[in-house]
């Protein structure tokens, strides 16, 4: 083609005048159309439910929740349900806490992408795959067992399946990216030279680490706990695949008032304790730590 | 005087870079020295050496005569200001310049009388119980020197300290940090890329470029005598006359213009025959010649151009050899000036340095 030919003609610029964005108001659908399905598909269905545990078809009545509180049974399912997923969290913070302080440190970033891929691949596997895998693993005939044997340090095999620690193993693989995720991204954001100028002016290391990274990860650490809390509280298949009997989670007492005793009334009474506990769980660090200033802009 | 600050051959490497390349520094006790550097000359690393953050490949560094070369940062004692003040941003101010003391087991009571101290120094008093996030880019950058003398270090650094602020501030923290550094009488290491900066702080100047040191003089010796092609254009402006040595003996040198004249004049290195050589003057060292005034060498110059700059009127200029040259003249000098005048220029040996012309030498080589 000819360069020389080529002419450039100013093409005015053609607009609809009544495009369905000039269209006062429009950009508000953008908002509603989301908004009606959680409203019409998760909230009213929410409220529906919970109106059983406080309603028995004529009265609003706390029959149910004294029911709950009244039994034994149910009473010690729910606080069990709450050590359980304690120890769990904790567990996931013990072994995600120092991950995540790896994955600051690392300077190659190769390895960084190394080390965050093995964290996060799991989180991509169905946590029923997950958890039929830890079966394999921890049962009495499992990997697990075969080498602790097959290394001399025990003669019997250790009773891992079906017990509360093979449920806390599994929950714990879940919680773990999670939690890493949670406090990595916050110390992502600690400028290193903050390290350093601790370091310059003579902290060792571990003081170092003590006074700048760890206060300023603590929002992370608050937001990975609560995540993992509320995630633990509402645990369903792990606990029936790898507990023990004594490892029944308010879903799984749940459940069974849904499908087995069918009284949905004692079960979304549980439902209500369930969602309560969890957003008083949620409520009452923020009101604590609202005012705290490493968590200035985060909250 | 004995050195308080010495760099013996230091040597840094990144791979196959040399950061920093066999760097030899003395700095005295008391006085303030400006690394000046583009961007990649290995300035910042060479701090990071001294501070401790890097280690070095070769060669030691000596602080009050101890080597400190094998120290880990945290045990060397040298106060520093970053870049970006580095203020722990979950600290109270009083918190953040109380922690090299803490760090240092100081008494409580001890601690607080040092903090107002260095607080009133850089007129922050009564801010003590903010946080570092409530204030602005200069009141932080307060926070960090404070934070950075109040443990009375033998040295402090400062990674371009004033990188982040604007004009009138960088001006009057200049003067600021000068005066504090001078009644403490702190030996220190400023970086920066600023050669404004560099010249109105500093008692000397050390110029790096490519990981090198090219010179080390007082600021008025850095403008007015330059050792090398790259440090007479990195600070100022400059002009060049291309030349050619033809006879040097005992600091005397003999140079050939490129127009024929001939120029003698004293070299501060010893230059071989033949070598291409630079005449490097300040704009503001050329003078229009008039009837009666005396200068040494004289060029015919074709005006291409002038410029106004504020106080004077920068003129650019075509000498017959096609040597392109800048003049700085005064309003009423340039009043009368057209493009394209035959101008009559003069300028005198003292005012003007001879340095070798590397990239000559490196076009002759290959």
């Amino acid at each position: 083609m000819n360069n020389a030919q080529m002419q450039i003609t100013a093409v005015p610029l053609k607009r609809k005048n009544r495009r369905l964005s000039t269209i006062p108001g429009m950009h508000w659908l953008l908002f509603i159309i989301p908004a009606l399905y959680m409203l019409l598909l998760t909230f009213i269905p929410i409220i529906k439910i919970m109106k059983l545990g406080v309603h028995d078809g004529v009265n609003y009545t706390f029959e149910y929740l004294v029911q709950v509180f009244n039994t034994p049974v149910y009473l010690k399912v729910i606080i069990n349900t709450f050590k359980i997923s304690f120890i769990a969290t904790l567990a996931a913070l013990l072994l995600g806490y120092p991950v995540a302080y790896l994955l600051y440190k690392m300077q190659s970033d190769k390895w960084r992408n190394i080390t965050m891929s093995l964290i996060m691949i799991p989180f991509w596997i169905s946590v029923l795959i997950r958890t039929f895998t830890w079966m394999v693993m921890l049962q009495n005939e499992g990997v697990i067992n075969k080498v602790l044997m097959g290394l001399g340090l025990i003669d019997q095999p250790l009773q891992l399946l079906y017990t509360s620690t093979g449920n806390i193993v599994g929950m714990v693989h879940y919680l773990f990216p999670y939690m890493v995720l949670c406090i990595y991204s916050v110390m992502k954001g600690i400028d290193s030279r903050l390290l350093q100028a601790a370091e310059g002016m003579g902290a060792r290391p571990w003081k170092a680490f003590r006074d700048v990274v760890f206060p300023l990860s603590m929002p992370g650490v608050i937001a990975g706990v609560l995540i993992c809390f509320v995630f633990s509280l509402g645990f369903f298949i792990t606990g029936v695949l790898l507990g023990g009997p004594k490892d029944k989670m308010i879903s799984n007492l749940i459940a069974n008032f849904i499908n087995v005793t069918l009284n949905w009334h004692l079960a979304a009474a549980l439902s209500i304790i369930l969602l309560g506990a969890t957003i008083l769980l949620i409520a009452v660090p923020f009101l604590i730590f609202r005012k705290h200033p490493s968590l200035k802009g985060v909250i | 005087m004995t050195a308080h600050l010495e760099i013996i051959s230091a040597q840094k490497n990144y791979k196959n870079f040399k950061a920093v390349d066999n760097v030899h520094l003395s700095i005295n006790k008391g006085e303030f020295v400006t690394i000046l550097g583009p961007s990649g000359s290995g300035k910042t690393t060479l701090l990071k050496l001294i501070a401790g953050f890097e280690s070095l490949n070769n060669g030691a560094i000596l602080l009050d005569g101890q080597e400190i070369t094998k120290k880990k940062a945290y045990d060397r004692n040298i106060g520093m200001v970053f870049q970006n003040y580095a203020l722990f941003p979950h600290m109270t101010i009083f918190d953040n310049i109380a922690y090299p003391l803490q760090l240092r087991k100081v008494p409580k009571q001890e601690i607080k009388e040092q903090v107002y101290k260095a607080l009133q120094m850089v007129r922050l008093e009564g801010f003590d119980s903010r946080f570092p996030s409530q204030l602005s880019g200069g009141q932080q950058q307060r926070v960090a020197l404070a934070r950075a003398i109040v443990f009375n270090p033998p040295l402090l650094l400062l990674d371009e300290p004033l990188g982040a602020l604007d004009k009138n501030l960088r001006q009057q923290m200049q003067f600021e940090i000068k005066h504090i550094q001078e009644k403490l009488g702190i030996t220190t290491v400023n970086v920066t890329h600023d050669q404004e900066e560099a010249l109105t702080m500093s008692d000397r100047i050390c110029v790096m470029n490519h990981g090198r040191v090219e010179q080390m003089d007082t600021p008025e010796r850095l403008y007015n005598c330059p050792q090398s092609k790259f440090v007479s254009s990195f600070i100022g402006e400059i002009n060049w006359f291309h030349g050619e040595i033809i006879h040097s003996e005992s600091g005397l040198s003999i140079v050939k213009l490129l127009n024929g004249q001939v120029v003698r004049m004293k070299a501060e290195q010893t230059l071989k025959e033949n070598s291409a050589v630079l005449i490097a003057i300040r704009p503001e060292n050329i003078h229009v010649v008039h009837e009666g005034s005396a200068y040494t060498h004289k060029y015919h110059v074709k005006v291409m151009g002038k410029t106004y700059i504020g106080d004077s009127f920068r003129v650019e200029a075509m000498t017959d050899t096609n040597e392109r040259i800048s003049i700085k003249l005064p309003y009423a000098a340039t009043k009368e000036m057209a493009v394209g005048d035959q101008l009559e220029v003069g300028w005198n040996t003292a005012d003007a340095s001879l340095i070798p012309d590397d990239e000559a030498k490196n076009d002759a080589v290959s």
